[in-house]
């Protein structure tokens, strides 16, 4: 360009600047580039709208069977764990029924049968039910976690109890706190390394909460210290987390919160708190978390769902429900992995379905549209072995899920899947109280 | 052939224009091609409204077109957005954040459908150029303040957060997260101080005022506790006002989604916008009882039962085993002074629900006034039986009997619901009540020490208990 004016400054007189056609043309073209220059984002490549992840229609993949004393009106039934209680050598189920407030015990008699039995009526709004050694008897005992009430309520309602196992399945009560917020969660381990299982306890409450652990004094007396202070905890889990050979919390928070907080262990009982995960939607709805060494690496992961559709309108679901696994990669630090989608997700599940070696997730849907007959109920994600994870379909019925396990329960040598159903809103159709899902003979 | 001085100015200007159309018209093909390949494939509708389709073609066909392409893909992710369709609203949002870079909202919005499924890892440096490119706006520090504090910065989260104050003082939600960065250091007297200052602002902030009973009782002040535990009642917390996503539900043709929304607006103390949200819902999905329900119980919620009358009237002729519907009509009918009404509703909402234990504690609360004593505590009972986790179908059950002289049975039924609800205010002092007449001093006062330890015992009643007791054992409880 200079060049070119200085060309022009020499061939002609000066203050008779006289280009000629092709100079005029060259200036033309001269200029446009130059404002062309940098004018827009041609040539970048236009962004991809990701296609949507495949599904899986898998619903002949297991037979279903209703399990249990049959049911009159809406089962409300908040939590199936499977355990070996009487130690027989066959799993068996138990779970919280909140219509008879009570825990009942689903004894496996012969493989794939079972016999129900109620082992403590007259609790308060049990939703969460754990089978540990806690007295060292060697038998189980239970740790039952009383909301007092499931519904919305901010009042100290809640409480912890532990059922004492005689050995012979016979139970006694001892209350360990009450008068507390709402109690959703309660695990052992001996957090200040005294050889006595302490315990870790989630306290949903309301609009209070907190997330403590008790220590074991002895002789079913527990003193508590404050791990956190906010509402919406609804589970807690326990294990060495960051590596460091002491038992450590990891701890979901709901409600308007909605994150995920490690508490590292010194070993001696003394936590330090932080957040692995949190979403600033605080309409995420999670939903529960649960161990298990996801990628075989030897340390446990974090399955997440974030599926709680009890918010604001009627019950429903959300378009960002779904799965989740925080893989720990060591040092008391996490990475965040979505799984995949699924409306009203609840209860993750870590489990080798097909005896590949290679860890699943089996988990619910408690809040969908209920009204489509597509929706679904029951999902697998399987695992391709390299952490990519394929949604199976599994049942569209019975409906809302909010509570599964899976274990090993038919003689078969493959996981069977149980869940249970908590009916508290519309449709009231599709019903079970507890069903057993049996993987079928080869497939 | 020479050229005058004229003829050469006119050339140079010519070429000036046409360099300039030059630009212009390649900027136009330039973006329109661009446009052109941002535009997402029409997704699957299903049966979604006619009118979302209409609009989605009417946008792409203007992103498509050569002036208003930009603008056409503005409003397409609009559409994209606020009915549910993220992938598509994302590719929307990538195009046009590449169309005017300068321009915040796109990566706000953007960001705002990434966070809501939890990728805040991606979602920060969206955040991060938000707020560098409007830096007024303050949704955007504050989503940026939250995403720092839940990755475990604080100090960086309190950073955005005091920038907020900096601009808009006594913001209730900077001072929420400044408290919250306060109790990760343990900070409690900092954190009440926040707390406090956002309360005396914005007294109505439930986030505000959760937080500060959980400080309040943390620090050993339960009297504070209590008050703002009352203050708060039901009510439930509301996010954040950002009207760059508020705004979005203009747009929407999903009445579920129009129906939370209204929800959201409601929480946030906006019933107008809820109703008209609800009046929209209902036009795309007039058959559906819930929104008529919840129209319903907003416009009871504002004591105006004639409109509430209206909208529960329909929700049970849409879907008549929709028992909460019954009994909303049950208080727009009471509002509206209709005693007969509300018999003959009862009824026959019991008639389409037998298994509503509210409707069957509606009708033995009825059959009580009525004097139907024998009737009104089978009632009682069935309700209990259909939900028996509740305490209060037990305390009425309870007072049903004293009133016949059966009070063996009432304390059985008290105490039934203390199990069920260890501090029940009613079914305390029902039995301190019954402990002073049956002159009982050890239980009366056993009793009360529960009551006092109570804070929802309404003082009237404490009051009436003290003066029982007095004139029962002739000194005064402690």
């Amino acid at each position: 360009m200079l060049a070119w004016l200085r060309l022009a400054e020499t061939a002609s007189p000066p203050l008779k600047f006289i280009p000629s056609r092709r100079s005029f043309s060259l200036l033309g073209l001269v200029l446009g580039a130059a404002l062309l220059a940098g004018c827009g984002p041609a040539g970048t490549p236009a962004p991809k709208v990701s296609a949507p992840p495949a599904v899986v229609i898998d619903t002949d993949r297991y037979t279903k069977e209703s399990i249990g004393e049959p049911f009159e009106g809406k089962p409300w039934i908040s939590h199936v764990n499977i355990v070996d209680l009487d130690r027989d050598g066959r799993a068996d189920i138990l779970a919280c029924d909140d219509k008879l407030n009570g825990i009942v015990w689903l004894r496996q008699t012969a493989p794939g049968k079972f016999a129900e039995s109620t082992l403590m009526a007259g609790l308060s709004s049990p939703v969460h039910v754990e089978a540990v050694d806690l007295d060292g008897d060697k038998d189980l005992d239970l740790l039952v976690s009383c909301m007092g009430e499931v519904f919305p309520n901010n009042d100290k309602i809640g409480s912890i109890i532990i059922l004492e196992n005689d050995g012979r399945q016979n139970f006694t009560k001892h209350i360990i706190a009450d008068h507390i917020t709402r109690v959703t969660d309660l695990r052992a381990g001996d957090f200040d390394g005294d050889g006595r299982l302490d315990l870790a306890v989630a306290q949903f409450g309301y609009d209070q909460g907190e997330i403590n652990w008790l220590r074991n004094l002895g002789n079913w007396q527990f003193e508590s210290h404050n791990l956190l202070n906010l509402s919406g905890a609804i589970n807690v889990c326990v294990a060495d987390l960051n590596g460091d050979r002491t038992l450590d919390i990891v701890a979901v928070v709901s409600q308007q919160w909605e994150e995920i907080h490690l508490f590292e262990n010194n070993g001696m009982g003394q936590f330090s708190d932080k957040i692995l995960f949190g979403s600033t939607n605080e309409d995420f709805g999670s939903s529960g978390i649960s161990l298990c060494d996801l990628n075989r690496d030897g340390r446990p992961d974090i399955l997440y769902t974030n599926g709680d559709g009890f918010a604001y309108a009627d019950p429903g679901k959300r378009p960002w429900h779904g799965v989740q696994w925080l893989e720990n990669v060591g040092g008391g630090a996490f990475r965040y992995h979505r799984i995949g989608d699924l409306p009203g997700a609840y209860a993750p599940v870590g489990v080798d379905l097909d005896g590949r070696g290679v860890m699943d997730i089996v988990c619910t849907s408690g809040f969908n549209d209920w009204k489509n007959p597509d929706a679904v109920a029951l999902v697998a994600f399987k695992n391709d072995g390299k952490m990519n994870f394929t949604m199976h379909v599994l049942a569209r019925a019975p409906i809302q899920l909010i509570t599964c396990a899976a274990g090993l329960l038919d003689g078969s040598g493959k996981p069977s899947i149980v869940t249970a159903g908590f009916y508290s809103y519309p449709p009231f159709d599709r019903m079970d109280r507890i069903t057993l899902w049996r993987p079928k003979a080869a497939r | 052939m020479a050229m005058t001085r004229r003829h050469t100015l006119v050339f140079l200007a010519l070429g000036i224009v046409l360099g300039a159309a030059g630009l212009f018209g390649h900027r136009i093909v330039n973006r329109h091609a661009f446009v052109a390949r941002c535009i997402p494939a029409l997704p699957p509708l299903g049966d979604r409204p006619a009118a979302l389709a209409e609009s989605l073609a009417g946008a792409e066909a203007r992103a498509r077109s050569w002036l208003p392409a930009t603008k056409g893909l503005a409003e397409l992710s609009r559409l994209y957005h606020a009915n549910g369709f993220y992938p598509e609203a994302l590719a929307c949002y990538e195009g046009l954040r590449r169309l005017e870079p300068a321009n915040a909202r796109w990566p706000h919005l953007q960001a705002s459908i990434i966070t809501n499924f939890g990728r805040l890892d991606e979602a920060l440096p969206l955040r991060e150029q938000a707020v560098a490119l409007a830096p007024d706006y303050i949704p955007a520090r504050l989503r940026l303040g939250d995403i720092l504090l839940k990755g475990n910065r604080p100090a960086d989260a309190a950073k955005a957060y005091t920038e907020v104050l900096r601009r808009a003082p006594g913001d209730p939600y900077a001072l929420l997260g400044l408290a919250r960065c306060d109790l990760t250091a343990n900070d409690w007297p900092k954190a009440r101080e926040r707390l406090q200052e956002a309360m005396a602002q914005n007294p109505d902030n439930i986030g505000v005022l959760s937080l500060l009973v959980t400080v309040s009782e943390h620090q050993g002040d339960p009297a504070t506790a209590d008050s703002l535990r009352s203050v708060i009642g039901r009510r439930e917390f509301s996010d954040l006002p950002d009207p760059w996503v508020d705004e979005l539900s203009e747009v929407c043709f999903d009445a579920y989604r129009l129906s939370v929304a209204a929800a959201i607006a409601n929480a946030a103390g906006n019933r107008t916008a809820a109703l008209d949200l609800l009046d929209r819902a209902i036009a795309l999905s007039p058959n559906a009882s819930s929104y008529h329900r919840q129209a319903g119980q907003l416009l009871l919620d504002d004591h105006n039962y004639g409109a509430a009358r209206n909208h529960l009237e329909k929700a049970v002729a849409l879907n008549p085993t929709d028992s909460d519907a019954w009994l909303r009509l049950l208080d727009a009918l009471r509002g509206l002074g209709q005693t007969q009404a509300v018999v003959s509703t009862l009824l026959t909402g019991l008639s389409h629900c037998p298994q509503s234990p509210s409707l069957h504690l509606e009708y033995a609360r009825w059959l009580k006034s009525a004097n139907r004593f024998d009737e009104a505590i089978a009632e009682f009972r069935y309700g209990y039986q259909l939900r028996p986790s509740e305490a209060s179908p037990l305390v009425e059950l309870a007072t049903t009997y004293l009133t016949v002289g059966r009070t063996d049975e009432a304390v059985a039924a008290l105490n039934l619901a203390l199990e069920r609800q260890p501090d029940h205010p009613t079914a305390l002092a029902t039995l301190a009540f019954i402990a002073i007449s049956q002159n009982n001093e050890a239980e009366a006062r056993r009793r009360w020490e529960q009551i006092r330890r109570q804070p929802k015992t309404p003082a009237a009643v404490t009051s009436s208990l003290q003066q029982a007791y007095q004139q029962q054992f002739g000194r005064s409880l402690p």
